[in-house]
């Protein structure tokens, strides 16, 4: 299946398990919005990730505990909402990040073999 | 300023979504002004960023704290208390207009208090299930809301062929001051009073948007039963 250049066609599940994390750990450079995580997030290889995927997973970090928000006034509009990590979510995004280093450890051992079988045991 | 993102329908659909869900006001305006926003600085539509109006809405977390929940808790049995006793109110004026008319006392039977009973289960069921109502009401069929109401109409007028087992003897006096105040005094009271949840956006320096028009509003709902039993009341003395 051809994908465009800045779309790399992540398969859905997997970005459903690390979006979360990716989100907080863009926030821990510091405050920052809605359409800004999201370039970031497009600018680091995730590809689009739309606004009805990306608030509602801010609302539940915020829901969580793990954000706070902070709505700051504009050029005209509606403003821009800010979210920025709480200790809490600063806490977590360590955690989560020390079980996935752990984590991608355990698949990659399952996949180098298939990504090079010239090197496999067989 | 600047032109918004957001269609009327798409933007109808999701504050509709959000209601029924139970958002309250601030909450609503929040998620509007983040979908504004984000579709500015992305430079499209909401449909395009997010999708289906209604969709999203399901996605949005729609948080009561707990002070909110007792709020709505605490008004939602005000709200019973004072229909059901404007409608006792209303039963009775009702019963008393004939007395008074012929001369004699106010009798209650069988059918008044099945009416009392039913008319309570319904409010009680109306306040309690109230987001079930609105979304049977708003997405059902026309035809379909409308073979339930007619249900109900039909029921009340079955009952007025209950036989008249009991019959209880009431001065008419004391039969009309009670009526009279349990028909009145909410109303005059402002009792329970209203809550003011317009969608308001979260920057918004005034909240004046709609003010004269909800302060209308509410007054027509505030003293609605009693003007109704009013006019009940006057149709009964003239149409016996």
């Amino acid at each position: 299946m051809e994908h465009p250049v800045n779309d790399p066609g992540w398969p859905g599940e997997w970005l459903r398990g690390v979006l979360g994390i990716c989100v907080l750990g863009i926030l821990q450079s510091g405050p920052t919005y809605g359409y800004a995580i999201a370039a970031a997030l497009a600018e680091g290889g995730l590809g689009t990730i739309k606004g009805g995927t990306l608030y509602p997973l801010l609302g539940r970090l915020e829901e969580a505990g793990l954000v706070t928000v902070e709505w700051r006034a504009g050029d005209g509009g509606p403003g821009r909402k800010y979210f920025s990590l709480t200790p809490a979510g600063t806490a977590e995004l360590a955690r989560q990040a020390a079980h996935w280093q752990a984590f991608t450890e355990v698949t990659r051992s399952f996949v180098d073999s298939h990504t090079h079988p010239e090197e496999s045991p067989s | 300023m600047t032109i918004s993102s957001l269609t009327k329908k798409w933007r109808d659909a999701f504050i509709m979504e959000l209601r029924l869900r139970g958002a309250t006001g601030a909450q609503i305006g929040d998620e509007l002004a983040l979908v504004e926003s984000h579709c500015l600085d992305a430079g499209t539509q909401a449909q395009e960023a997010f999708g289906d109006p209604v969709d999203y809405a399901r996605s949005v977390v729609v948080s009561a704290t707990g002070g909110s929940r007792q709020v709505a808790a605490s008004y939602g049995r005000a709200l019973v208390a004072r229909t059901i006793a404007q409608t006792v109110g209303l039963m009775t004026v009702l019963n008393v207009v004939p007395a008074v008319r012929k001369g004699g006392e106010v009798s209650f039977t069988l059918v008044d208090v099945v009416l009392v009973l039913i008319l309570a289960t319904f409010v009680v069921v109306l306040v309690a299930k109230s987001e079930a109502v609105m979304r049977y009401v708003v997405t059902g069929s026309i035809l379909v809301v409308g073979l339930s109401a007619a249900v109900l109409v039909g029921l009340l007028v079955l009952v007025g062929f209950i036989p008249a087992i009991f019959s209880v003897a009431v001065p008419t006096g004391p039969a009309a001051a009670a009526g009279i105040a349990l028909l009145v005094v909410p109303s005059l009271f402002g009792w329970p009073p209203a809550v003011d949840d317009a969608i308001v956006e979260p920057l918004a320096q005034e909240q004046g948007h709609g003010t004269t028009t909800r302060s209308a509003s509410a007054a027509l709902l505030r003293w609605f039963v009693p003007a109704a039993g009013l006019v009940m009341c006057a149709v009964r003395w003239w149409v016996p």
